[in-house]
């Protein structure tokens, strides 16, 4: 019976030292799969990931141009709107000016009405012998002279004017 | 007389060009000939009278005169009015009135008073001067007479601390300017100047191509686009005809000898005029010596002449006028337009 008993220890041991070891083994070969793996893998996630990240990131990007889209859209309205009250605004003011535009057209053939009879008022005086002056021109401008000039002026005047003199005296 | 529109002219009545400027914009420039049919056909074909340009290239069939000489009316030598004289002041006069008609081609000439400054040399006579009034009698209004060289300083405001070297055909007149009118002790005039060129370069063609035929007028116009004084410059070639057949001759030395003759005496000219200046203004008149007139165009002549003021003078700085052929007649215009209307007048009640 203690034999059997032994036997039966000795078999439970062994079990479980067999299952200790499988497990060991196992646990061994996971982590050097994992470690494996990850040393593989982590350069080459290091490549890859780039564009991932670049992508992911205008995408963020994006999502907060779309997210203010919103808000543009607002104030792009509310420019619209006004925009248009001015345009109203300058419209009503054109319409304002537009009226004295007219007073004054109907000024200006007054006035013509007004010439008209008088070129028939002159062309009657002139009949009678009358007749209309010359436009009266305006005052000659005198000139700048420098002052510092001014004696060579007087010189070169002066022995011309002697020249003139020597000459009617031969003369 | 009083609505007549003022027309202010600059005139400079050269030997071998004449120039007028006007202050409607119209500049011209032709040469101081004219020139007379010989026969009827020639009168038929070229008409009473031919003028610059015109008259030299039709110099076979016109008779070709030239008023002016050594800057001053041809056979100007009396008071006594000779037939030689008249003669000079009516071909003198036709020239002018050739030049004056330039000035109102655009304009109506009945509705314009024509007012001109004319250039004479520096040193000019009494009756030099006179002769020029006369010239301008019946072609313009109101005429004065200015020295050529006053008249470029003027143009150029260089009234005061300058040298002023003109270089013409007939004369090269030299004149310092000291804030006054200058006076005959200001002025020099030699008679070496662009025709003694031509003369001198004439006979060093001659004495190098004996066989070849030629005249002043054709070397003249090879002398104005090539004169030269510098040591560095290409190699010239003329054609001229040896036996009838034109011929390629190196002129190279004899036109550079020919432009040196003029040098000494300007140089000589500078050396005396800054000499005998007040010698706490010297300074101001060797540092600003400008050349004008058509010989200042001679390639090197600027440099020429800088070298030599450096051996004699200490040191010297020689411009050139920008526009060397109009640069007196535009000086007699400013002067013209800057005259005071109350010295025309004055000049108008004494005629």
């Amino acid at each position: 019976m203690k034999m059997i008993t032994t036997t039966s220890d000795y078999g439970i041991a062994a079990f479980e030292y067999a299952g200790m070891l499988s497990f060991s083994y196992m646990k061994r070969s996971g982590l050097a799969l994992k470690f494996g793996i990850i040393k593989i893998g982590q350069p080459v996630k290091q490549v890859v990931s780039v564009p991932f990240d670049y992508c992911t990131q205008q995408m963020d990007k994006l999502g907060k141009v779309f997210k203010r889209k919103n808000e543009i859209e607002e104030r792009l309205i509310a420019i619209d709107d006004r925009l248009e009250r001015i345009i109203e605004k300058s419209g009503v003011l054109v319409a304002e000016k537009q009226k004295p535009a007219k007073e004054i057209e109907e000024r200006l053939v007054a006035i013509d009405d007004k010439l008209e009879r008088i070129i028939r008022r002159l062309a009657d005086i002139e009949k009678s012998g009358v007749v209309v002056a010359e436009k009266q021109k305006p005052a000659k401008e005198k000139k700048q002279i420098n002052e510092g000039n001014k004696m060579f002026f007087k010189a070169i005047a002066d022995e011309n004017i002697q020249l003139r003199h020597q000459q009617e005296g031969n003369q | 007389m009083k609505d007549k529109k003022i027309l202010n002219i600059g005139i400079d009545l050269g030997t071998s060009r004449s120039v007028i400027v006007c202050d409607n914009g119209i500049r011209q420039a032709i040469p101081s000939f004219i020139g007379y049919p010989k026969d009827a056909v020639s009168l038929k074909l070229l008409g009473e009278m031919v003028y610059g340009e015109d008259a030299i290239r039709h110099r076979l069939s016109v008779k070709l005169y030239r008023p002016f000489d050594k800057g001053v009316l041809l056979q100007d030598n009396s008071d006594k009015k000779g037939e030689a004289h008249l003669k000079s002041t009516a071909i003198a006069r036709a020239l002018l009135r050739k030049l004056v008609a330039y000035a109102f081609e655009e304009e109506e000439d009945d509705k314009l008073l024509l007012r001109g400054v004319i250039g004479a040399p520096a040193l000019a006579t009494q009756n030099n001067k006179k002769d020029f009034l006369e010239i301008a009698d019946g072609v313009l209004d109101d005429v004065m007479i200015a020295s050529e060289p006053f008249c470029v300083a003027y143009g150029m405001n260089a009234l005061n601390s300058a040298l002023i070297v003109d270089i013409g055909a007939g004369t090269t007149d030299l004149c310092r300017m000291h804030g006054t009118i200058p006076g005959p002790e200001d002025q020099i005039t030699t008679f070496k100047a662009g025709d003694y060129v031509d003369q001198v370069f004439l006979e060093l063609i001659e004495n190098k191509y004996k066989e070849a035929n030629f005249t002043v007028n054709m070397i003249k116009r090879f002398k104005e686009e090539n004169a030269s004084v510098s040591e560095h410059g290409e190699q010239l070639f003329i054609e001229l005809p040896i036996k009838g057949k034109p011929t390629s001759c190196d002129v190279t030395n004899e036109l550079r000898e020919a432009c040196h003759a003029i040098v000494p005496d300007i140089v000589e000219g500078i050396r005396k005029l800054v000499a005998t200046f007040d010698p706490e203004f010297q300074d101001g008149l060797k540092q600003n010596v400008i050349l004008a007139g058509g010989g200042s165009r001679m390639i090197g002549l600027h440099k020429e002449i800088e070298s030599y003021m450096k051996k004699t003078l200490g040191y010297g700085k020689v411009t050139r006028v920008e526009d060397s052929l109009y640069a007196g007649a535009n000086g007699a215009l400013m002067l013209c337009k800057d005259m005071p209307d109350e010295y025309w007048d004055e000049l108008k009640k004494r005629k």
